[in-house]
Protein backbone atom coordinates (compact mmCIF):
# COMPACT_ATOMS: atom_id res chain seq x y z
CA UNK A 1 0.00 0.00 0.00
CA UNK A 2 1.72 3.15 -1.17
CA UNK A 3 1.85 6.12 -3.48
CA UNK A 4 3.70 4.80 -6.53
CA UNK A 5 5.02 7.22 -9.13
CA UNK A 6 6.45 5.69 -12.32
CA UNK A 7 8.32 7.64 -15.04
CA UNK A 8 6.09 10.65 -14.42
CA UNK A 9 6.25 13.38 -17.05
CA UNK A 10 4.40 16.69 -16.86
CA UNK A 11 4.35 19.24 -19.65
CA UNK A 12 2.72 22.64 -19.09
CA UNK A 13 1.04 24.33 -22.10
CA UNK A 14 1.84 21.51 -24.57
CA UNK A 15 1.97 22.50 -28.21
CA UNK A 16 2.25 26.23 -27.45
CA UNK A 17 5.28 28.55 -27.42
CA UNK A 18 5.08 28.39 -23.59
CA UNK A 19 5.52 24.59 -23.53
CA UNK A 20 7.63 23.61 -20.49
CA UNK A 21 8.56 20.16 -19.27
CA UNK A 22 8.29 20.45 -15.47
CA UNK A 23 8.71 16.73 -14.68
CA UNK A 24 10.79 14.42 -16.78
CA UNK A 25 10.60 10.74 -15.83
CA UNK A 26 10.25 10.91 -12.02
CA UNK A 27 9.96 7.57 -10.21
CA UNK A 28 9.54 7.05 -6.47
CA UNK A 29 7.39 5.39 -3.86
CA UNK A 30 5.95 6.68 -0.57
CA UNK A 31 4.54 4.08 1.83
CA UNK A 32 2.26 4.49 4.85
CA UNK A 33 4.11 5.22 8.07
CA UNK A 34 7.11 6.60 6.14
CA UNK A 35 8.30 10.19 5.81
CA UNK A 36 9.53 11.06 2.32
CA UNK A 37 11.14 14.47 1.79
CA UNK A 38 11.10 15.87 -1.74
CA UNK A 39 13.85 18.48 -2.09
CA UNK A 40 15.11 20.60 -4.95
CA UNK A 41 15.71 24.17 -6.01
CA UNK A 42 12.93 26.61 -6.92
CA UNK A 43 11.59 25.44 -10.28
CA UNK A 44 12.86 21.87 -9.90
CA UNK A 45 9.32 20.48 -10.18
CA UNK A 46 8.54 19.85 -6.47
CA UNK A 47 5.18 21.59 -6.38
CA UNK A 48 4.14 20.10 -9.73
CA UNK A 49 4.93 16.66 -8.36
CA UNK A 50 2.90 17.36 -5.19
CA UNK A 51 -0.14 18.26 -7.27
CA UNK A 52 0.08 14.95 -9.14
CA UNK A 53 -0.14 12.96 -5.92
CA UNK A 54 -3.83 13.67 -5.43
CA UNK A 55 -4.82 14.10 -9.05
CA UNK A 56 -4.93 17.90 -9.21
CA UNK A 57 -2.67 17.49 -12.24
CA UNK A 58 -2.78 14.50 -14.57
CA UNK A 59 0.34 12.92 -16.09
CA UNK A 60 1.49 13.87 -19.58
CA UNK A 61 3.37 10.56 -19.42
CA UNK A 62 4.01 7.77 -16.90
CA UNK A 63 1.65 7.04 -14.02
CA UNK A 64 0.72 7.78 -10.42
CA UNK A 65 -1.18 5.21 -8.40
CA UNK A 66 -2.45 5.30 -4.84
CA UNK A 67 -2.80 1.93 -3.08
CA UNK A 68 -2.99 0.29 -6.50
CA UNK A 69 -5.56 2.73 -7.97
CA UNK A 70 -4.10 4.51 -10.99
CA UNK A 71 -5.07 8.18 -11.32
CA UNK A 72 -6.92 8.80 -14.57
CA UNK A 73 -8.93 11.69 -15.92
CA UNK A 74 -12.70 11.73 -15.49
CA UNK A 75 -12.92 8.47 -13.56
CA UNK A 76 -14.11 7.55 -10.09
CA UNK A 77 -10.44 6.95 -9.28
CA UNK A 78 -10.01 10.70 -8.76
CA UNK A 79 -12.60 10.72 -5.99
CA UNK A 80 -11.00 7.76 -4.22
CA UNK A 81 -7.52 9.22 -4.57
CA UNK A 82 -8.47 12.69 -3.33
CA UNK A 83 -9.86 11.26 -0.14
CA UNK A 84 -6.82 9.04 0.41
CA UNK A 85 -4.28 11.80 -0.23
CA UNK A 86 -4.64 15.11 1.62
CA UNK A 87 -2.77 17.96 -0.04
CA UNK A 88 -1.62 20.89 2.08
CA UNK A 89 -0.54 23.77 -0.13
CA UNK A 90 2.14 26.32 0.65
CA UNK A 91 0.66 28.99 2.94
CA UNK A 92 -2.57 26.95 3.32
CA UNK A 93 -4.01 29.60 5.61
CA UNK A 94 -4.51 31.78 2.52
CA UNK A 95 -7.24 29.35 1.48
CA UNK A 96 -9.32 29.52 4.64
CA UNK A 97 -12.79 30.80 3.80
CA UNK A 98 -15.44 29.64 6.30
CA UNK A 99 -16.86 31.78 9.09
CA UNK A 100 -15.81 29.60 12.01
CA UNK A 101 -12.96 27.21 12.72
CA UNK A 102 -15.47 24.35 13.11
CA UNK A 103 -17.13 25.03 9.73
CA UNK A 104 -13.73 25.31 8.07
CA UNK A 105 -12.64 21.88 9.28
CA UNK A 106 -16.10 20.35 8.61
CA UNK A 107 -16.05 21.44 4.95
CA UNK A 108 -14.09 18.41 3.69
CA UNK A 109 -15.97 15.58 5.46
CA UNK A 110 -19.29 17.28 4.60
CA UNK A 111 -18.34 17.22 0.93
CA UNK A 112 -17.37 13.57 1.18
CA UNK A 113 -20.84 12.85 2.51
CA UNK A 114 -19.87 11.81 6.06
CA UNK A 115 -22.94 11.54 8.35
CA UNK A 116 -23.33 14.48 10.80
CA UNK A 117 -22.11 12.61 13.91
CA UNK A 118 -19.01 11.45 12.05
CA UNK A 119 -18.35 14.98 10.81
CA UNK A 120 -18.49 16.26 14.39
CA UNK A 121 -16.21 13.44 15.56
CA UNK A 122 -13.63 14.03 12.78
CA UNK A 123 -13.64 17.82 13.25
CA UNK A 124 -13.09 17.54 17.00
CA UNK A 125 -10.45 14.85 16.60
CA UNK A 126 -8.52 16.75 13.87
CA UNK A 127 -8.57 20.03 15.78
CA UNK A 128 -7.42 18.29 18.94
CA UNK A 129 -4.60 16.60 16.98
CA UNK A 130 -3.28 19.98 15.84
CA UNK A 131 -3.64 21.43 19.35
CA UNK A 132 -6.62 23.73 18.71
CA UNK A 133 -9.00 23.56 21.70
CA UNK A 134 -12.83 23.79 21.73
CA UNK A 135 -12.61 27.45 22.79
CA UNK A 136 -11.59 28.21 19.19
CA UNK A 137 -14.37 26.24 17.44
CA UNK A 138 -16.66 29.27 17.09
CA UNK A 139 -13.86 31.75 16.32
CA UNK A 140 -13.48 33.28 12.85
CA UNK A 141 -10.32 31.68 11.38
CA UNK A 142 -9.15 35.06 10.12
CA UNK A 143 -8.74 36.25 13.71
CA UNK A 144 -6.20 33.54 14.55
CA UNK A 145 -2.41 33.97 14.61
CA UNK A 146 -0.33 32.75 11.65
CA UNK A 147 0.67 29.50 13.39
CA UNK A 148 -2.91 28.79 14.50
CA UNK A 149 -4.26 29.39 10.98
CA UNK A 150 -1.69 26.94 9.60
CA UNK A 151 -2.80 24.30 12.13
CA UNK A 152 -6.49 24.83 11.31
CA UNK A 153 -5.67 24.48 7.61
CA UNK A 154 -3.95 21.16 8.32
CA UNK A 155 -6.85 20.01 10.51
CA UNK A 156 -9.20 20.75 7.61
CA UNK A 157 -7.24 18.23 5.53
CA UNK A 158 -6.96 15.66 8.35
CA UNK A 159 -10.72 15.69 8.95
CA UNK A 160 -11.30 13.85 5.65
CA UNK A 161 -9.27 10.91 7.09
CA UNK A 162 -6.54 10.77 4.44
CA UNK A 163 -4.00 7.93 4.55
CA UNK A 164 -1.30 10.13 3.08
CA UNK A 165 -0.46 13.78 3.67
CA UNK A 166 1.39 15.74 1.00
CA UNK A 167 2.65 19.04 2.40
CA UNK A 168 4.25 21.77 0.28
CA UNK A 169 6.67 23.78 2.47
CA UNK A 170 4.49 23.39 5.57
CA UNK A 171 6.88 25.29 7.86
CA UNK A 172 7.40 28.35 5.62
CA UNK A 173 6.92 31.56 7.54
CA UNK A 174 6.54 29.90 10.97
CA UNK A 175 8.85 30.85 13.82
CA UNK A 176 10.87 28.15 15.53
CA UNK A 177 8.19 27.38 18.16
CA UNK A 178 5.51 27.10 15.46
CA UNK A 179 7.84 24.97 13.35
CA UNK A 180 8.65 22.61 16.22
CA UNK A 181 4.94 22.12 17.05
CA UNK A 182 4.05 21.40 13.44
CA UNK A 183 6.88 18.94 12.91
CA UNK A 184 6.02 17.14 16.16
CA UNK A 185 2.44 16.83 14.88
CA UNK A 186 3.64 15.35 11.58
CA UNK A 187 5.85 12.87 13.44
CA UNK A 188 2.81 11.84 15.53
CA UNK A 189 0.74 11.36 12.35
CA UNK A 190 3.52 9.27 10.86
CA UNK A 191 3.57 7.13 14.03
CA UNK A 192 -0.19 6.65 13.57
CA UNK A 193 0.58 5.15 10.16
CA UNK A 194 -0.01 8.09 7.83
CA UNK A 195 2.37 8.42 4.90
CA UNK A 196 4.06 11.84 4.87
CA UNK A 197 5.36 13.46 1.69
CA UNK A 198 7.13 16.65 2.71
CA UNK A 199 8.06 19.01 -0.11
CA UNK A 200 10.77 21.41 1.05
CA UNK A 201 13.90 23.28 0.07
CA UNK A 202 15.17 23.09 3.66
CA UNK A 203 17.83 20.41 3.57
CA UNK A 204 18.33 20.58 7.36
CA UNK A 205 14.71 19.51 7.86
CA UNK A 206 14.81 16.88 5.13
CA UNK A 207 17.95 15.24 6.46
CA UNK A 208 16.86 15.36 10.08
CA UNK A 209 13.31 14.07 9.68
CA UNK A 210 12.86 12.03 6.52
CA UNK A 211 13.22 8.28 6.21
CA UNK A 212 13.81 8.72 2.50
CA UNK A 213 14.86 11.76 0.49
CA UNK A 214 14.04 12.37 -3.18
CA UNK A 215 16.22 15.05 -4.79
CA UNK A 216 14.74 16.66 -7.89
CA UNK A 217 16.78 18.66 -10.35
CA UNK A 218 15.36 20.15 -13.53
CA UNK A 219 12.29 17.89 -13.21
CA UNK A 220 14.32 14.67 -12.96
CA UNK A 221 14.85 12.43 -9.93
CA UNK A 222 18.53 12.88 -9.24
CA UNK A 223 18.94 11.03 -5.95
CA UNK A 224 16.67 8.75 -3.95
CA UNK A 225 17.45 7.04 -0.64
CA UNK A 226 17.88 7.33 3.13
CA UNK A 227 19.55 10.62 4.13
CA UNK A 228 22.79 9.02 5.33
CA UNK A 229 23.22 7.21 2.01
CA UNK A 230 22.68 10.22 -0.26
CA UNK A 231 24.76 12.75 1.70
CA UNK A 232 28.06 11.88 0.03
CA UNK A 233 26.56 12.17 -3.44
CA UNK A 234 24.85 15.43 -2.46
CA UNK A 235 28.21 16.92 -1.56
CA UNK A 236 29.78 15.72 -4.81
CA UNK A 237 27.03 17.07 -7.04
CA UNK A 238 26.82 20.81 -7.20
CA UNK A 239 23.06 20.80 -7.48
CA UNK A 240 21.83 24.14 -8.73
CA UNK A 241 20.06 26.14 -6.06
CA UNK A 242 20.23 23.40 -3.45
CA UNK A 243 22.03 24.60 -0.34
CA UNK A 244 23.79 21.81 1.52
CA UNK A 245 23.54 22.45 5.29
CA UNK A 246 26.74 24.18 6.48
CA UNK A 247 27.27 21.45 9.09
CA UNK A 248 27.42 18.78 6.41
CA UNK A 249 29.81 20.91 4.35
CA UNK A 250 31.89 21.39 7.53
CA UNK A 251 32.06 17.61 8.03
CA UNK A 252 32.97 17.16 4.34
CA UNK A 253 35.76 19.73 4.61
CA UNK A 254 37.19 17.98 7.70
CA UNK A 255 37.12 14.63 5.85
CA UNK A 256 39.04 16.21 2.98
CA UNK A 257 41.67 17.26 5.53
CA UNK A 258 42.03 13.72 6.89
CA UNK A 259 39.73 13.87 9.94
CA UNK A 260 37.86 10.60 10.44
CA UNK A 261 34.39 12.00 10.85
CA UNK A 262 31.04 10.90 9.42
CA UNK A 263 29.00 13.03 7.05
CA UNK A 264 26.23 13.86 9.47
CA UNK A 265 23.70 16.51 10.42
CA UNK A 266 23.84 15.46 14.10
CA UNK A 267 26.03 18.01 15.96
CA UNK A 268 26.80 15.74 18.95
CA UNK A 269 27.79 12.80 16.73
CA UNK A 270 30.07 15.04 14.67
CA UNK A 271 31.63 16.64 17.79
CA UNK A 272 32.29 13.17 19.29
CA UNK A 273 34.00 12.09 16.06
CA UNK A 274 36.08 15.29 15.97
CA UNK A 275 37.25 14.63 19.56
CA UNK A 276 38.22 11.03 18.68
CA UNK A 277 39.89 12.08 15.46
CA UNK A 278 42.06 14.67 17.25
CA UNK A 279 43.40 12.23 19.84
CA UNK A 280 47.00 11.10 19.20
CA UNK B 1 32.69 51.36 11.79
CA UNK B 2 29.74 52.83 13.64
CA UNK B 3 29.28 56.51 14.32
CA UNK B 4 26.81 58.91 15.92
CA UNK B 5 23.22 58.09 16.73
CA UNK B 6 20.78 57.48 13.84
CA UNK B 7 17.80 56.42 15.91
CA UNK B 8 16.99 56.41 19.63
CA UNK B 9 14.13 54.91 21.57
CA UNK B 10 13.47 56.36 25.04
CA UNK B 11 11.16 54.17 27.11
CA UNK B 12 8.95 53.54 24.06
CA UNK B 13 5.68 51.64 24.45
CA UNK B 14 3.08 51.10 21.77
CA UNK B 15 -0.40 49.58 21.90
CA UNK B 16 -2.53 49.01 18.78
CA UNK B 17 -5.94 50.69 19.07
CA UNK B 18 -7.87 47.39 19.02
CA UNK B 19 -5.66 45.73 21.61
CA UNK B 20 -5.65 46.07 25.38
CA UNK B 21 -2.08 44.74 25.65
CA UNK B 22 0.85 46.86 24.44
CA UNK B 23 2.88 45.32 21.58
CA UNK B 24 6.14 46.81 22.88
CA UNK B 25 6.92 48.03 26.38
CA UNK B 26 9.62 50.37 27.72
CA UNK B 27 12.04 50.03 24.82
CA UNK B 28 15.38 51.81 25.28
CA UNK B 29 17.57 51.38 22.25
CA UNK B 30 20.14 53.28 20.25
CA UNK B 31 20.98 52.56 16.61
CA UNK B 32 24.29 54.10 15.55
CA UNK B 33 25.13 55.17 12.00
CA UNK B 34 26.86 52.42 10.03
CA UNK B 35 25.79 49.75 12.51
CA UNK B 36 24.15 46.48 11.45
CA UNK B 37 21.76 45.49 14.21
CA UNK B 38 19.44 42.49 14.39
CA UNK B 39 16.12 42.56 16.21
CA UNK B 40 15.17 39.00 17.12
CA UNK B 41 12.19 37.27 18.65
CA UNK B 42 9.37 34.84 17.94
CA UNK B 43 6.10 35.76 16.16
CA UNK B 44 4.21 38.32 18.22
CA UNK B 45 7.26 39.43 20.24
CA UNK B 46 6.93 43.01 18.97
CA UNK B 47 9.89 43.21 16.58
CA UNK B 48 7.96 44.52 13.56
CA UNK B 49 6.16 47.05 15.77
CA UNK B 50 9.54 48.28 16.99
CA UNK B 51 10.87 48.53 13.43
CA UNK B 52 7.88 50.53 12.22
CA UNK B 53 8.74 53.26 14.73
CA UNK B 54 12.01 53.85 12.91
CA UNK B 55 10.40 55.37 9.85
CA UNK B 56 7.43 56.71 11.80
CA UNK B 57 4.90 54.31 10.34
CA UNK B 58 4.03 54.09 14.04
CA UNK B 59 4.47 56.75 16.70
CA UNK B 60 4.90 55.74 20.38
CA UNK B 61 1.84 55.74 22.63
CA UNK B 62 4.32 56.35 25.46
CA UNK B 63 7.94 57.48 25.43
CA UNK B 64 9.79 59.05 22.51
CA UNK B 65 11.50 57.92 19.36
CA UNK B 66 14.12 60.14 17.71
CA UNK B 67 15.41 59.66 14.17
CA UNK B 68 18.17 61.92 12.87
CA UNK B 69 17.89 63.86 16.14
CA UNK B 70 14.19 64.74 15.66
CA UNK B 71 11.22 63.42 17.65
CA UNK B 72 8.87 61.42 15.42
CA UNK B 73 5.89 62.99 17.22
CA UNK B 74 6.51 66.19 15.23
CA UNK B 75 5.71 66.64 11.51
CA UNK B 76 9.35 67.50 10.93
CA UNK B 77 10.47 64.40 12.82
CA UNK B 78 8.19 62.11 10.81
CA UNK B 79 9.45 63.66 7.57
CA UNK B 80 13.04 63.13 8.68
CA UNK B 81 12.31 59.51 9.70
CA UNK B 82 10.78 58.71 6.30
CA UNK B 83 13.74 60.27 4.51
CA UNK B 84 16.24 58.46 6.71
CA UNK B 85 14.79 54.96 6.91
CA UNK B 86 13.53 52.74 4.07
CA UNK B 87 11.81 49.46 4.79
CA UNK B 88 11.65 46.16 2.92
CA UNK B 89 8.86 43.79 3.96
CA UNK B 90 8.17 40.06 3.76
CA UNK B 91 6.30 39.85 0.46
CA UNK B 92 8.10 41.44 -2.51
CA UNK B 93 4.89 41.37 -4.58
CA UNK B 94 3.46 44.12 -2.36
CA UNK B 95 6.43 46.42 -2.88
CA UNK B 96 6.90 46.45 -6.63
CA UNK B 97 5.11 49.17 -8.57
CA UNK B 98 6.36 49.27 -12.17
CA UNK B 99 6.24 46.62 -14.90
CA UNK B 100 9.93 46.76 -15.84
CA UNK B 101 12.84 46.27 -13.42
CA UNK B 102 14.70 49.57 -14.02
CA UNK B 103 11.48 51.59 -14.04
CA UNK B 104 10.59 50.18 -10.64
CA UNK B 105 13.99 51.14 -9.21
CA UNK B 106 13.70 54.63 -10.75
CA UNK B 107 10.31 55.28 -9.11
CA UNK B 108 11.76 56.46 -5.75
CA UNK B 109 14.49 58.77 -7.14
CA UNK B 110 11.98 60.25 -9.65
CA UNK B 111 9.67 61.10 -6.76
CA UNK B 112 12.54 62.83 -5.01
CA UNK B 113 12.70 65.17 -8.05
CA UNK B 114 16.31 64.31 -8.90
CA UNK B 115 17.98 65.22 -12.20
CA UNK B 116 17.76 62.53 -14.93
CA UNK B 117 21.53 61.80 -14.83
CA UNK B 118 21.39 61.35 -11.06
CA UNK B 119 18.37 59.02 -11.40
CA UNK B 120 20.22 56.94 -14.03
CA UNK B 121 23.30 56.74 -11.82
CA UNK B 122 21.30 55.68 -8.77
CA UNK B 123 19.38 53.04 -10.73
CA UNK B 124 22.66 51.67 -12.11
CA UNK B 125 24.22 51.58 -8.62
CA UNK B 126 21.17 49.99 -6.95
CA UNK B 127 20.84 47.32 -9.65
CA UNK B 128 24.54 46.54 -9.54
CA UNK B 129 24.73 46.16 -5.77
CA UNK B 130 21.56 44.01 -5.83
CA UNK B 131 23.00 41.77 -8.56
CA UNK B 132 20.25 42.68 -11.04
CA UNK B 133 22.26 44.77 -13.51
CA UNK B 134 21.75 42.24 -16.32
CA UNK B 135 17.99 42.23 -15.78
CA UNK B 136 17.35 45.96 -15.97
CA UNK B 137 15.02 45.69 -19.02
CA UNK B 138 13.25 42.53 -17.87
CA UNK B 139 9.55 42.57 -17.09
CA UNK B 140 8.98 42.16 -13.36
CA UNK B 141 6.73 39.12 -13.86
CA UNK B 142 9.68 37.19 -15.31
CA UNK B 143 11.69 37.41 -12.05
CA UNK B 144 11.92 34.63 -9.46
CA UNK B 145 10.83 35.28 -5.86
CA UNK B 146 14.44 35.89 -4.79
CA UNK B 147 15.05 38.31 -7.67
CA UNK B 148 11.82 40.18 -6.83
CA UNK B 149 12.97 40.62 -3.23
CA UNK B 150 16.34 41.92 -4.44
CA UNK B 151 14.37 44.31 -6.69
CA UNK B 152 12.46 45.51 -3.62
CA UNK B 153 15.82 46.19 -1.94
CA UNK B 154 17.11 47.97 -5.06
CA UNK B 155 14.00 50.16 -5.10
CA UNK B 156 14.49 51.02 -1.42
CA UNK B 157 18.20 51.83 -1.63
CA UNK B 158 17.93 53.86 -4.87
CA UNK B 159 16.62 56.65 -2.64
CA UNK B 160 20.00 56.40 -0.84
CA UNK B 161 18.44 56.22 2.62
CA UNK B 162 20.97 56.32 5.46
CA UNK B 163 19.21 53.28 6.97
CA UNK B 164 17.53 50.18 5.57
CA UNK B 165 15.19 48.04 7.68
CA UNK B 166 14.59 44.46 6.49
CA UNK B 167 11.39 43.24 8.16
CA UNK B 168 11.38 39.42 7.82
CA UNK B 169 12.44 40.09 4.23
CA UNK B 170 13.82 36.58 3.65
CA UNK B 171 10.75 34.66 4.81
CA UNK B 172 9.43 33.86 1.35
CA UNK B 173 12.81 33.10 -0.21
CA UNK B 174 14.47 29.73 -0.76
CA UNK B 175 17.94 29.12 0.74
CA UNK B 176 19.73 30.35 -2.38
CA UNK B 177 17.56 33.49 -2.50
CA UNK B 178 18.30 34.11 1.18
CA UNK B 179 22.02 33.73 0.64
CA UNK B 180 21.97 36.13 -2.33
CA UNK B 181 20.07 38.70 -0.29
CA UNK B 182 22.56 38.38 2.60
CA UNK B 183 25.36 39.11 0.09
CA UNK B 184 23.52 42.28 -0.96
CA UNK B 185 23.20 43.38 2.68
CA UNK B 186 26.89 42.69 3.34
CA UNK B 187 27.77 44.91 0.35
CA UNK B 188 25.51 47.71 1.64
CA UNK B 189 27.01 47.41 5.13
CA UNK B 190 30.52 47.74 3.71
CA UNK B 191 29.37 50.95 1.96
CA UNK B 192 28.43 52.33 5.39
CA UNK B 193 24.64 51.95 5.28
CA UNK B 194 22.95 51.41 8.65
CA UNK B 195 21.05 48.12 8.57
CA UNK B 196 18.34 46.75 10.82
CA UNK B 197 17.45 43.08 10.27
CA UNK B 198 14.19 41.88 11.80
CA UNK B 199 14.18 38.10 11.88
CA UNK B 200 13.80 34.90 13.84
CA UNK B 201 16.41 33.11 11.70
CA UNK B 202 19.70 33.15 13.57
CA UNK B 203 21.74 32.20 10.48
CA UNK B 204 21.00 35.70 9.19
CA UNK B 205 22.68 37.56 12.04
CA UNK B 206 26.25 36.26 11.78
CA UNK B 207 27.49 39.43 10.10
CA UNK B 208 25.61 41.82 12.42
CA UNK B 209 27.49 44.04 14.85
CA UNK B 210 24.94 43.59 17.60
CA UNK B 211 21.53 42.16 18.33
CA UNK B 212 18.61 42.59 20.70
CA UNK B 213 16.09 39.90 21.60
CA UNK B 214 12.45 40.81 22.20
CA UNK B 215 10.11 38.70 24.26
CA UNK B 216 6.59 39.78 25.18
CA UNK B 217 7.30 43.22 23.72
CA UNK B 218 10.32 43.88 25.98
CA UNK B 219 14.03 43.76 25.24
CA UNK B 220 15.20 40.74 27.21
CA UNK B 221 18.77 40.48 25.95
CA UNK B 222 21.32 42.54 24.03
CA UNK B 223 24.87 41.81 22.89
CA UNK B 224 26.88 40.41 19.99
CA UNK B 225 25.73 37.46 17.84
CA UNK B 226 28.54 35.24 19.19
CA UNK B 227 27.56 35.96 22.81
CA UNK B 228 23.95 35.18 21.89
CA UNK B 229 24.94 31.83 20.40
CA UNK B 230 26.83 30.98 23.60
CA UNK B 231 23.53 31.10 25.52
CA UNK B 232 22.53 27.72 24.04
CA UNK B 233 19.20 26.34 25.36
CA UNK B 234 18.07 29.79 26.58
CA UNK B 235 17.47 30.64 22.91
CA UNK B 236 14.59 28.17 22.72
CA UNK B 237 12.75 29.94 25.52
CA UNK B 238 12.71 33.03 23.32
CA UNK B 239 11.43 31.03 20.36
CA UNK B 240 14.78 31.13 18.59
CA UNK B 241 16.60 28.19 17.08
CA UNK B 242 20.34 28.03 16.46
CA UNK B 243 21.29 26.62 13.04
CA UNK B 244 23.19 23.30 12.93
CA UNK B 245 26.62 24.85 12.40
CA UNK B 246 26.13 27.13 15.42
CA UNK B 247 25.04 24.17 17.59
CA UNK B 248 28.18 22.33 16.44
CA UNK B 249 30.33 25.39 17.23
CA UNK B 250 28.76 25.66 20.72
CA UNK B 251 29.50 21.99 21.52
CA UNK B 252 33.11 22.37 20.35
CA UNK B 253 33.50 25.58 22.41
CA UNK B 254 31.92 23.95 25.50
CA UNK B 255 34.29 21.00 25.17
CA UNK B 256 37.26 23.34 24.87
CA UNK B 257 38.15 22.05 21.38
CA UNK B 258 37.96 25.55 19.88
CA UNK B 259 37.96 28.92 21.60
CA UNK B 260 34.90 31.21 21.78
CA UNK B 261 36.82 33.77 19.71
CA UNK B 262 36.43 31.44 16.71
CA UNK B 263 33.50 32.56 14.56
CA UNK B 264 30.77 29.94 13.95
CA UNK B 265 31.55 29.74 10.23
CA UNK B 266 33.08 26.79 8.39
CA UNK B 267 36.39 28.45 7.42
CA UNK B 268 37.20 29.71 10.93
CA UNK B 269 36.16 26.47 12.61
CA UNK B 270 38.26 24.33 10.25
CA UNK B 271 41.23 26.62 10.74
CA UNK B 272 40.86 26.44 14.54
CA UNK B 273 40.75 22.63 14.44
CA UNK B 274 43.83 22.41 12.23
CA UNK B 275 45.91 24.67 14.50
Amino acid sequence: MSIAVRDLVHVYHPGTPLETKALDGVTFEAAKGIWVAVVGHTGSGKSTLAQHLNGLLLPSGGSVSIDGVTIRSGEDSLRVVRQKVGLVFQYPEQQLFEETVFQEVAFGPKNWGFPPDEIKYEVEKSLSQVGIGPEFFGVNPFRLSGGQKRRVAIASVLSSRPDYLVLDEPTAGLDSAGKRQLLALLLDLKALGKGIVHVTHDMDLALGLADIVLVLDEGKSLLWGPPELILGELLEHDIRGLVIPPMVRFAGKLRDLGFEVPLTWDPVRLADAICRSRRP
Amino acid sequence: MTGDSLGRFFNVSFAYPESSEPAIVGIDLEIRRGEWIAVLGCNGSGKSTLAKHLNALLVPTQGDCFVGGLNTRSDEGRKEARKTVSMVFQNPENQIIAAVVEEDVAFGPENLGLAPEEIRERVRWALEISGLEKMSRKPVYALSGGQKQRLAVAGAIAQKPPCLVMDEATTMLDPRGRQDLMDVLAALHSEGMTLVTITHRLEEILLCDSCVVLSGGKICWRGTPVNLFLLGPQLEEWGLEAPGIVREWKILVDRGIIGPETMPVIGDMVEALCR
